[in-house]
């Protein structure tokens, strides 16, 4: 909780910031959707653009399709914002925690070829894609800048686990 | 608030503590964005908020939607169903129209004459009968309203006759997915990854809401921001039971240490159970926790076996291994079955023949079983001897014995139900797997009333609140039958959202 509290001042100083930064955030962001390595600029974020630039993780996958950052990260206006103060008060995790992206934000790409998606992980009697938890989150899973991990290996042992290639890593947990 | 060294958090915990109104208004006095933007302020509404999103708080939410009620469903998982949805699909309901078609002859009575007996008489008599009373309205509910398909009525132990109605693919997740695609119809969506923390009362003691941890992260317990959501009729609590709480459940039962597995989903653990305990509400047999007798060690979860060891109970017999002989009424209930396989010390065999097995296991259970290696094939019984280091000469006496008794249909050592497909093992080859007991069900929980109210330590119903489901007690005492939990979350859930929805608005 101590992340949240500031005096009141420094509400008021961020409050005044969030116009500037806010407005300033968006627009490194946009200038980021139009060349990734605009990001790699800033320390935090490098991380990211070299996982995207290549090797083993899920995002490298989309680079070579040619899908950048904001094809994946056009948040919301508000989220923005928010960022910008984060950044500038220095008040973010580092390294930077897992973020939370939506079903829909993915299948805003894959719904087209969900039902091919579907079919090509039809491994032996269990599917990923279609199982007894139904329609869940696809992050549970796919990570883009992590390893990605099989939600079903808390509760299962599937063969399949065995098949799966260097992006992904296979844990008990959640 | 910072001047005085006590932030948001505290303040409201301390007057929580002393029972003071400390919601209802907007903000408090003195309290604003001072304290880092925490203040207390009811940040969302809704008639009716329920905690959990496994059977009961599903059907909950569907019958106080039904009712005109604005309701919100909390789930602190990434993903909703809890227990509910890795379960077995398997609902106990007596006299079915599916039992009859099967002819077998059953009644409310005689459910309510077994979950009584298998209970120890521990049953709180009024909430167990309700449950056997409207177990075939709830079965055909969850048919035609809800839309599951049921395939087959099924025998579990402890039951006098096949009573358990198996879901399509038996899932739970038969019933829990169909009840999900039925709220969002309705625009009502889970709330995952929200942790309730506490539950928040007014001067008089009335609940009027709860304290989530919003964007909350299982395993990482300092995770999420808390909110304040008004419940303007009633909270209902449907956070099902607590055995992978090992804290907890040692406090109740020191013999079910880390050494003991559990079949249930990750995130079974007691907080809201003893939330509602911080507010007053009675407990009831807590130490009431079951272990599935019929699981693998050698699996991990719930697994492959318990379909081979239900399946095959009254038609192959289960063997202490130190001895070769049998020790148990297979077809006994859970706790009778457990407590003798916890006695022996080590995994026991259940091991049956080609007929039996193939007849009665379901071949996606016995072929995982194989694949995963917590079943084993032989082709003699000299070998199931040798592999599980049994005494050889004993053991193949006491199978004789077993044969005789299939054949004669009738067991006088223990009082095994045979069945009557049941056949002498002879012909091989022969399947095996090991059992040890793993934590399943909590049968104790918070003392409710028939209309699903929890009743405080005055006998006293607390004012807007309700609960259903796995977390409450009084229903199953001692033991609970195979299939009787479904049948008390829909027929408990149903109520707690019939009677919640009639609840006036405080606000
Ligand atoms: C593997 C397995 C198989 C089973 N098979 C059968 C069967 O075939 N037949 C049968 O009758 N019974 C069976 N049972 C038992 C039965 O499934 C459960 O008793 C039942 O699902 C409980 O339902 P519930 O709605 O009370 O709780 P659950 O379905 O467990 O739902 C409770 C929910 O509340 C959530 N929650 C907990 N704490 C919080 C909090 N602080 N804030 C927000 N949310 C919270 C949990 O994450 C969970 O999602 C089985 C159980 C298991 C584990
Ligand atoms: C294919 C979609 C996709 C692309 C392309 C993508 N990301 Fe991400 N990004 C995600 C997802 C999904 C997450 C959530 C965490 C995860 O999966 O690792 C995320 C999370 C993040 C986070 C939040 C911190 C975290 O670890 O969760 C940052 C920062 C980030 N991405 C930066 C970038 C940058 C910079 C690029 C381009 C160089 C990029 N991303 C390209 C999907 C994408
Ligand atoms: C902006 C569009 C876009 C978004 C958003 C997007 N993807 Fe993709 N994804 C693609 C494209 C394009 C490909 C390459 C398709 C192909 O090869 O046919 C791809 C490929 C994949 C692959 C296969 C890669 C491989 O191993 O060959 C996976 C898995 C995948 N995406 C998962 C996700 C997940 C999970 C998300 C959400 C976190 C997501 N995608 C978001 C466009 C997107
Ligand atoms: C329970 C885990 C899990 C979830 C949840 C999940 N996936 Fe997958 N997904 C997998 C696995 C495993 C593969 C196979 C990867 C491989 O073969 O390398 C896969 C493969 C894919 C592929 C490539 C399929 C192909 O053609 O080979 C795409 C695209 C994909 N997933 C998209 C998604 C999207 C979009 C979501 C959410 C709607 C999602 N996945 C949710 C586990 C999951
Ligand atoms: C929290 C634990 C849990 C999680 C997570 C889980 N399952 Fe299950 N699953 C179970 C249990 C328990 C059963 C068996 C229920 C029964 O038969 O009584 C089961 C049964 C199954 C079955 C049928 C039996 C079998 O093993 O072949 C399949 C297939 C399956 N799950 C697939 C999945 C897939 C795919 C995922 C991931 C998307 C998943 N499960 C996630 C607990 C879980």
């Amino acid at each position: 909780m101590s992340r949240l509290s500031f005096s009141r001042k420094t509400v008021l100083i961020a409050a005044v910031l969030v116009v500037v930064i806010g407005a300033a955030s968006a627009a490194v962001l946009l200038k980021a959707s139009e060349n990734p390595s605009f990001c790699a600029t800033c320390h935090v974020i490098r991380p990211y653009y070299e996982s995207w630039l290549g090797g083993d993780l899920q995002v490298a996958r989309h680079a070579e399709a040619d899908v950048k950052c904001l094809d994946c990260h056009h948040q919301s206006i508000p989220e923005k914002i928010h960022e910008g103060i984060a950044f500038v008060t220095g008040n973010y995790e580092k390294p930077l925690k897992e973020r939370d992206f939506s079903r829909e934000q993915c299948l805003e790409c894959h719904w087209e070829d969900w039902e091919q998606t579907v079919a090509a992980t039809d491994f032996e009697m269990s599917n990923p894609h279609d199982s007894h938890l139904g329609e869940i989150e696809c992050h549970l899973c796919h990570k883009m800048h992590r390893e990605s991990q099989v939600y079903c290996a808390q509760c299962h042992d599937f063969e399949w686990f065995e098949t799966l290639d260097k992006s992904w890593k296979i844990a008990d947990g959640i | 608030m910072s001047a005085t060294g006590m932030n948001r958090r505290e303040f409201i915990k301390k007057t929580a503590a002393t029972g003071l109104v400390l919601a209802g208004t907007a903000t408090l006095a003195g309290c604003g964005l001072g304290s880092g933007g925490e203040s207390i302020k009811w940040s969302e509404e809704a008639d009716i908020v329920i905690i959990g999103s496994g059977f009961a708080g599903l059907a909950a939410a569907l019958e106080a939607t039904e009712a005109g009620a604005k309701v919100k469903i909390i789930e602190k998982m990434p993903t909703p169903g809890g227990n509910s949805i890795i379960n077995g699909g398997d609902m106990a309901a007596a006299g079915s129209k599916m039992q009859a078609e099967m002819g077998i002859e059953d009644s409310p009575e005689l459910m309510l004459e077994d979950m009584l007996k298998a209970g120890l008489y521990l049953n709180h008599p009024e909430k167990v009968k309700l449950v056997a009373e409207r177990s075939v309205e709830a079965l055909e509910w969850v048919m035609n309203y809800v839309g599951t398909k049921f395939v087959t009525v099924n025998y579990h132990g402890g039951h006098s006759v096949p009573r358990t109605h198996q879901a399509e693919t038996g899932s739970g997740g038969d019933i829990v997915r169909p009840m999900l695609d039925k709220l969002k119809e309705k625009g009502i969506e889970v709330e995952t990854n929200r942790k309730m923390v506490r539950l928040i009362q007014n001067e008089e003691g009335r609940v009027i809401g709860v304290e989530v941890l919003d964007k909350y992260k299982f395993g990482q317990e300092d995770s999420g921001t808390p909110v304040f959501i008004k419940a303007k009729k009633a909270v209902i609590l449907a956070a099902g039971g607590f055995s992978q709480d090992l804290q907890m459940r040692m406090i109740h039962d020191p013999k079910l240490t880390d050494k003991l597995d559990s079949t249930n989903h990750l995130g079974a653990t007691g907080e809201v159970l003893r939330a509602a305990m911080k507010i007053g509400a009675m407990d009831v047999q807590l130490d009431w926790i079951q272990l599935g007798p019929w699981a693998s060690p050698d699996e991990k979860g719930f697994g492959y076996v318990p379909h081979f060891c239900e399946r095959l109970v009254g038609y192959a017999p289960m063997i202490n291994p130190k001895t070769g002989k049998r020790f148990i009424n297979e077809t006994g209930n859970r706790k009778v079955r457990a407590d003798a396989i916890l006695e022996i010390g080590e995994p026991v065999i259940h091991v049956a023949d080609e007929y039996a097995a193939r007849k009665q296991v379901i071949p996606s259970s016995f072929e995982g079983g194989l694949r995963n290696g917590s079943i084993k094939q032989f082709d003699t019984l000299e070998q199931v001897a040798e592999h599980y280091n049994i005494p050889l000469q004993p053991f193949l006496e006491e199978i004789q014995r077993w044969n005789s008794i299939v054949e004669k249909g009738q067991d006088d050592d223990f009082g095994c139900m045979i069945f009557p497909d049941a056949k002498p093992m002879t012909t091989g080859p022969f399947y095996a797997a090991r059992l040890w007991p793993k934590v399943h069900h909590c049968m104790g929980g918070l003392v409710t009333n028939t209309q699903c109210q929890v009743i405080n330590q005055d006998f006293e119903p607390i004012k807007g609140l309700y609960a259903a489901g796995e977390i409450t007690g009084g229903v199953h005492g001692a033991v609970r039958l195979g299939g009787c939990a479904v049948t008390d979350c829909i027929v408990n859930g149903r109520i707690a959202g019939q009677e919640a929805a009639k609840e006036e608005a405080w606000s």
